[in-house]
Order: C-alpha cells, then structure tokens, then sequence
C-alpha cells in the first residue's frame, strides 16, 4: 500500500480494533475513568529516555570566514508546509487517549493556499497493545522492526518493545504518534506539487528514534521525483558549535538576512554526525528583526542548496522572519480548549468514559502556586 | 442542562438546544439530588450563546482563512466537532421555592450543584400559580382569553381588583385584551365603562355606546351644575371675574330652581336656555343699582359662553329633546351592571371636552358607588381608560387610584406611552399586561411595580411573540406568565381601523400602473 493518505486511515482503523469496545468498559463501571494530562504542566521526567543525540558537545575552532550568503531574488514556485499537532486527553488505567492534528498547506504560483487537513479524532492506545501498535507503525513507516523486536521463531511472531524506543510514558509514546502521522502527511505532501518546496517543521537528522532513515530516504526521492526540494526549519534546535547554541550562529552579522552553512563545520568536526542529516544544515536569519533558525536542506536532483533556498525565501511570505505557510499549517494542527472539551466529550460517548476530577493543589502551595518554580 | 452560577435571584444554566428547549417565559424546576423535595422554580428570561478560551482565536482564524485559502478535510474522525458552538446559556430568575414538595415564596434559599434540573409542564405551573382562592375570596373564573403551554386559563375575577395597567407599543395588541377583559367582566355582570378615544369598542356585542352630544345629552338636572362649569373650563375659559361669578350665580339658580319645582310639585328640571334666561335678566330689577359697565361685560361673556355650549348640543334642552337621547348616566350605568357595557366613544369629542366628559363621568360613578356601598348591592365598576394621558390630569389619575380602590373602582389603564402614566399607578398596580414595549424609558417605568424586576420586564418585553403577552400580578400570585392570547370571538367585527388614502389600495386590481394604464386607454393623444 503506496498511498500515504490510505496508510493513515488504515492505521487509525487497526488502533480503532485495538481500542476497548464501550461495552467492555462499562463492565468495570466505577473503575475506569481517565485523568486529564493539561499540555503545559509540569511533568516528571522518569520516563528513563535516551541520550539526546543532537549535541555536539566537543570543542572544535570556529572558523569565521564561513561564508555567509546573502538570500537572493528568484523565481518562486509552489510551496507546501506540513505541520502536525497532539493533544494528550486523557490517561486511563491501561493506556492513553490522544488525539492528532495535521496540516498540508499549499501555496500555488498564483497566491492561492489550500489547506488539507488531517483530523485522526480520539485513538485509545492501550499499554497492553503497545508492541502491535508500533510494530504496525515501524511497518508504515518502512521497517517494521523498527520499535519491536520480533521473535521470529515464536508462532505467532512475538513482539517485545526494543530499548531506548522511549515510549514508557505517555508524553513520549503519545509523540511517536504525532511523529508517525506528520511523516505519512509530508510523504502525501511531496506530490502534491512540482518544482517547488516542501517545507517541513524539524529537522531532516537522519536515525532518529521515531523515523527510520528509510523513511526519510524515501521521502526525498519521491520530492526529488516531482522536483521539489525538500527545506526543513527548527524553530528550536539544540545543535551547539563549539558550545554556542546554532541560533547564535549569525550574531556577527546582526539584521541582516542571510544564511551560513553548518555541514562542513560538522564534517570537519565529526563526519560521523554529520552522515546523519538527510542535506545539509544552515542557520538562517528570514527577516532583519527576525531570530535564527535551523534550516536543513535536501534539494531535488539537479539543484544546488543555495538555488533550493533561494527558491524557498522567494516562494513564501514571511510573519515575523518565520514562513507564514508554515504558521499556517501549524494554526490548523492546533487544538483549542474549546476543541479538546468537545473531544473528551467524544471519547465519552466513543469509549464511555468518564473524566475523573483533579485533585486541585492550589490550596496546598497558596499563596506561591504549583507550576513556576 | 447544568446550573452554570446561581448570583442573587439570577441562575444561569448551561444546556445543548438539541437535548433541552428553554425558550424565554419556560420555567424549570431545579430540585435537588436525592430526595427531590427541596428546590427552586427558575423562568427563563434571557438566553446567550456561551463564550469559551479560545474563541476569539477561532473566530478570528475562520474568519481569516475564509478569505484566503480553501479548506478541505481529507481525514476526519473528530466526530460531533463544533457542538460547543451549539451550547447557549439561559438566564432565569427565581420564581419560587420548593420546601417539602411545596411551592412558595423564594425566601432566599438555593440549591447545591448536585440538582436534577426538568421543565414545569403547564398543568403544575397553573396549579401552583393559580389556585383555587380561599375565603373571604370570592371564586368568580372569568371567561378564558388565554392559554398557557396548550391550556386554557381562566383568571379569578376578584383577583382584577383594583388597579391594572395594559401596555404595549402600537399595534402589539393592548386593545385586544382590553375587549376580552371587558367581555369577560361584562358577563360576569360586572358594570364597566370604558373611555373610548379611537372607536375601539363600538362594535363589541351589547355596548351601549355613548357619544355625547349625539345619543347622550345628559340632563342637566340630573348631572348637576359642575358638569356645566366643568364644560365651561374646557370650551370656553373665562376671565377670573367672570368665572367666579358665574360659578357663584349658577350654583345659586340650580338652588332657586329646585326650591321652584319642589313648591310646585314638579320634577327638578333646568336647561342652558333656562340659564341664559336668567343670565339675561342679571342686573335688572333689584341689582339695578349694580349695572355698572364691568358688570355688563361679565354678564355678556357668560351669555356667550351659555349660547355657545348651548349650540354643541352637550345638554338636554327642548330642541334636543325629540331625538330621545339617553339622558340618564345611572340607568345607563344600571344595565352595565346587567352585562352591558358602557362605552364613551369620544372620538369625534375635542380633547378638553373629553377631559370634562371623564372628570364628570368619574364625579357621578363616585356617587354611584357611595349609593351601591350604602344600598349593599356592591356592584362596583370598571373603568377603562384608553390613553388616559390624553384626557386626565395626573391628579385625577393619582385619585382614581387611590379613592377608587376606597370606594370600590376598579381601573384599567390602557396605554402604549406606560410612561405618561404617574408613577403611583405602578406601585399600586395589582396587575400588569404586558406587551412588546421597545422604549427603554417605558420599560424603566413599567419596571416599578413591585412583582418583578426590570430585568424580566426588559426581557419579556422585548422578546414576546406575537399575540402572546406577559400577565403578572395578583391574578397570576405574582408570577410572571408568559400566555398566549386568543382570538376575539369571531362574531366581533374589527374596528377603530385608521383611514388611510392607501385602503383604495386593497380593491382588486387597482394600482397605481392599472390606473395609469385606463387613464392612458382614455385618452385620445398618445402622451409623450
């Protein structure tokens, strides 16, 4: 099945299966309910997760004569922005509700956006289907052992969560599901248009523990199919040179839009991570008021990077030194309060759960609250 | 539907239109979980759409997005999204309380949160509000003019006492319920008069309709000498001199022409030319000596004024005579008290002869009632007045409320203007008729009675349907009802329409292009 759109409605189908059926749960009446999670609030990180693997945290010599590039006028082209969104509904006594959100926003040569929206509604993920659930999910996004290990000698197959996947607790596990989805809509996305731009919210970092390299190899070669080059920015990135945050990287050249390449301070560096980025990486300044940002750069075949970027700033209005298509795109993936009520409210009526009451802490750290500290 | 704040007498209730209907004038019972027997009875008086976090954002962006992209959903299982648009807030007040299973009065009492909340259907609301009266109340149901949620009402006569007010903008239907009081009043046998300043009530089944100086000329010695004097103030105003001598002199002929009659034997009788008469021979004889010039000019200015309320034919006199009007306002008044109203079409009056008409009409029921309370018979009016502020001084308004309910008058005001009426007719008001009023100084004056706040007034009426009104008052234990009102009886023609150049209209055909088309047809040169 090649059909991004029909792999996404097939997954939600086989999570809809696994969910419980309300019957099932109305038996255990008075057991089963579901905590709120409110996006925001301070949770504990006990979740034993992984190294970060995007620091470069050695000493290397910053080489100022880098060049610095300024944006130039081009020719612009279609454009599409994908951006994805999550909101965490509930924690039940077996697993985790969610709900995902995602956007293709599509600028034309012409000026006119369509938005294509992608709304998966409530998915109960039980803790005991964890195993299928990311198997089906590996194999979706092309290496089916890519989360489990699977005993193949076992009849059936067994599946056991590989280490380091990082999805013991529901912040994490919930954001494998985000991930999954917003790559099946960029892989809908990178056809959507020709010779133009694919602009994704991220980074191309290549063997990450949510998207196998294949996916990513994937991608690129279908955009490359259809002539678009593929740009994604980080709107927060964690990447130090030398210690100094990426987005510090043009300060020597204050209000001026411009971009300096990264790849070859990281080769330099370390060829190692720098094989691990699908393109190449800069840091780009969008605008003269505007902060910097991590850009990284897969072209079609045939372009160099600086046409890819040029194209890029040529084909999309800026808000504030950031793409608007990509604002876009992420406003349409968000969930408002009014949307996550009318969702639990779904889920009543889905699964037949009840909401249990928080227990309100606010008396407890009068007068200093609870969350800022 | 969930109570969202209860603040004061103000409940505010969260409901989803597709579960609960909670349209304004609906009453909910709140009762609390689990026994049931305690709670509150809320009306509905407002309803608004709810606002949440995040509203404006989304307004905002829909908005936005609506005029530069085109949206399409290709995957959507966010099933039943936008109901939250769907949730409206409703307004209630406190009407009652429940104590025991009980209906009474709010004594400040509220419900916790854990409440079952269902409407009242009509049959309870209308047992509780409306119950059997106990003695000394008398139990006289006047005939229906009004359903309530599908049922008819029938209002306890004696509850009308004494003073109510019909208001409303033009055209609202004041009028309307005016005629189904006065018929329900009529045949309970109840003496009514009504001050007719359009024609209204003239075509209602058995009215005595009276139209003074046409069929009613009253006799003067039967009215008595301050109907005259009342009439001269408003025809024919005279100097300060003047007035005070012919207030003095007239009340001294009627005196000297009783005292004649009854030497004689005869039925006190009297008449302006009997007067001018009088007048005329002012100063001869014995007064000889007082025919200085001022007194002439006196004695002429009141002969003018004789001749010329003479000539409107406002008394009975010889020449009027042979048109056998109806002379006698308490033989009128005796068959209103047999179910036939009286009614004062004064259409055709000028506004100061109205103003005397009523102010004299007013003198004589007061005698009348004096004779009804002293003779036990008890059969006490009701006087309609339509736009009173037209013909009746706010002093007299002020005694007709305040004697009258002494001397066992009852008043109906009429008005579409509730601000013209003196306050104190809304605090002693016993019963309001409300209709749709739009003027926020009306509804700020009608809010003064002592049933409900303005608030409910604001909102009740503004919102009322069409031909519904709000009644609250004694006749519905001070509850706020909210009643649909019914047809005229179909026997009833409709009348006091406003002629209008534009009812040639409404014949067949005829428009101004029909008419230009046959004037076109008529003539012989085709017109350029």
């Amino acid at each position: 099945m090649n059909d991004p759109f029909a792999q996404l409605v097939e997954l939600l189908n086989q999570l809809q299966k696994l969910a419980p059926r309300p019957e099932h749960i109305r038996e255990r009446e008075n057991r089963i309910i579901y905590r709120n999670l409110p996006e925001g609030q301070e949770m504990v990180n006990d979740a034993l997760e992984g190294l970060e693997e995007e620091v470069i945290d050695e000493e290397w010599e910053w080489q100022a004569e880098h060049e610095v590039r300024d944006f130039r006028a081009t020719s612009p082209g279609p454009i599409v922005a994908v951006d994805s969104g999550i909101i965490r509904l509930g924690e039940t006594q077996d697993g985790l509700i969610i709900a995902l959100r995602g956007c293709a926003a599509i600028l034309d040569q012409q000026g006119q956006m369509e938005l294509k929206l992608f709304r998966s509604g409530p998915i109960y993920l039980r803790n005991r289907d964890k195993p299928e659930i990311l198997f089906l999910m590996g194999q979706q996004l092309g290496k089916e052992d890519f989360f489990v290990e699977i005993d193949e000698e076992a009849n059936p197959p067994r599946k056991k969560l590989k280490p380091h996947v990082a999805a013991w607790d529901s912040h994490q596990y919930g954001d494998r599901f985000r991930n999954w989805f917003e790559r099946l809509i960029q892989l809908a996305s990178v056809s959507l248009v020709n010779n133009g731009i694919i602009l994704l919210d991220g980074a191309l970092t290549l063997r990450t523990r949510d998207t196998p390299q294949v996916f990513l190899e994937r991608l690129a070669q279908l955009a490359s199919d259809h002539g678009n080059a593929i740009i994604a920015i980080s709107k927060q990135s964690k990447l130090q040179v030398d210690g100094t945050p990426l987005t510090f990287l043009l300060d020597d050249y204050p209000g001026r839009v411009c971009y300096r390449p990264i790849s070859p301070l990281l080769r330099q560096q370390d060829p190692h991570r720098a094989e691990r980025v699908l393109g190449n990486i800069y840091v780009a300044r969008l605008s003269p008021i505007g902060p910097c940002f991590r850009i990284d750069v897969k072209p079609t075949r045939g372009q160099s990077d600086h046409e890819a970027l040029n194209q890029f700033f040529a084909s999309c209005f800026m808000r504030a030194g950031y793409p608007d298509i990509l604002v876009r795109a992420h406003v349409h993936s968000y969930f408002t309060p009014a949307d996550v009520l009318e969702l639990q409210a779904q889920i009543g009526n889905q699964y037949g759960l009840k909401p249990r009451g928080d227990v309100d802490l606010s008396t407890i750290f009068t007068p200093f609250g609870g969350r800022f500290k | 539907m969930e109570i969202f704040t209860i603040k004061g007498e103000n409940v505010i209730l969260m409901y989803h239109p597709a579960d609960e209907v909670a349209d304004v004038g609906q009453q909910f019972a709140i009762l609390e979980r689990p026994q049931k027997t305690e709670g509150l009875i809320v009306q509905i008086i407002s309803n608004d759409s709810v606002e949440y976090p995040g509203l404006q954002q989304e307004i905002i962006q829909k908005i936005l997005e609506e005029r530069t992209a085109r949206a399409s959903i290709v995957i959507n299982r966010e099933e039943g999204m936008g109901q939250i648009r769907n949730i409206k807030l409703a307004l209630a007040k406190i009407r009652k309380r429940i104590h025991n299973g009980q209906w009474q009065r709010w004594d400040g009492w509220i419900p916790t949160r854990n409440v079952e909340i269902s409407p009242v259907d009509a049959d309870t609301l209308i047992r509780n509000i409306l119950p059997s009266p106990e003695p000394p109340t008398p139990n006289v149901p006047l005939r229906t003019f009004c359903r309530f949620g599908g049922r008819d009402i029938r209002f306890n006569g004696p509850r009308l006492n004494m003073v109510n007010v019909i208001t409303g903008v033009k055209g609202s239907g004041k009028s309307h319920i005016a005629k189904h009081l006065l018929l329900a009043l009529a045949e309970a046998e109840v003496p009514c008069i009504v001050f007719d300043i359009n024609g209204e009530y003239t075509a209602l089944p058995n009215i005595q309709v009276l139209r003074w100086g046409k069929n009613f000329i009253p006799d003067l010695a039967k009215v008595g000498y301050e109907m005259l004097i009342r009439v001269q103030q408003a025809v024919y105003p005279l100097k300060e001199a003047s007035e005070a001598t012919f207030q003095s002199r007239v009340k001294k002929e009627f005196e000297d022409r009783k005292k004649y009659c009854e030497s004689r034997n005869q039925h006190f009788s009297i008449d302006i030319n009997y007067l001018i008469n009088q007048f005329m021979s002012w100063g001869e004889g014995g007064e000889a000596s007082k025919t200085s010039k001022p007194y002439e000019y006196i004695r002429d200015a009141i002969l003018r004024m004789l001749e010329i309320i003479n000539e409107k034919n406002l008394f009975l006199n010889d020449y009027n005579r042979e048109r056998k009007p109806i002379t006698d306002f308490k033989m009128a008044f005796e068959k209103a008290a047999q179910g036939e109203p009286i009614v004062f079409d004064m259409r055709d009056l000028e506004l100061a002869l109205q103003s005397a008409l009523v102010k004299s009409i007013h003198d004589m029921i007061e005698e009348i009632c004096l004779e009804e309370a002293d003779s036990g018979k008890g059969r006490f009016p009701f006087i309609f007045y339509e736009e009173a502020h037209f013909y009746v001084k706010e002093e007299i308004i002020l005694n007709i409320i305040t004697r009258g309910r002494h001397i066992g008058i009852g008043s109906i005001f009429v008005t579409n203007t509730p601000q013209k009426l003196p306050d104190t007719v809304f605090r002693q008001l016993d019963n309001l008729f409300l209709l749709n009023l739009t003027h926020k100084d009306d509804i700020r004056h009608v809010s003064k009675n002592s049933f409900t706040d303005e608030d409910t007034i604001e909102s009740f009426a503004t919102r009322l349907p069409e031909r519904h009104a709000l009644i609250i008052g004694n006749v519905t234990d001070r509850y706020p009802l909210v009643v649909e009102v019914l047809p005229l009886p179909s026997d009833i023609q409709p009348t006091g329409r406003t002629k209008s150049t534009w009812d040639r209209f409404v014949q067949a055909n005829h428009s101004i292009e029909n008419e230009r088309l046959e004037q076109a047809n008529n003539d012989d040169e085709v017109p350029f």
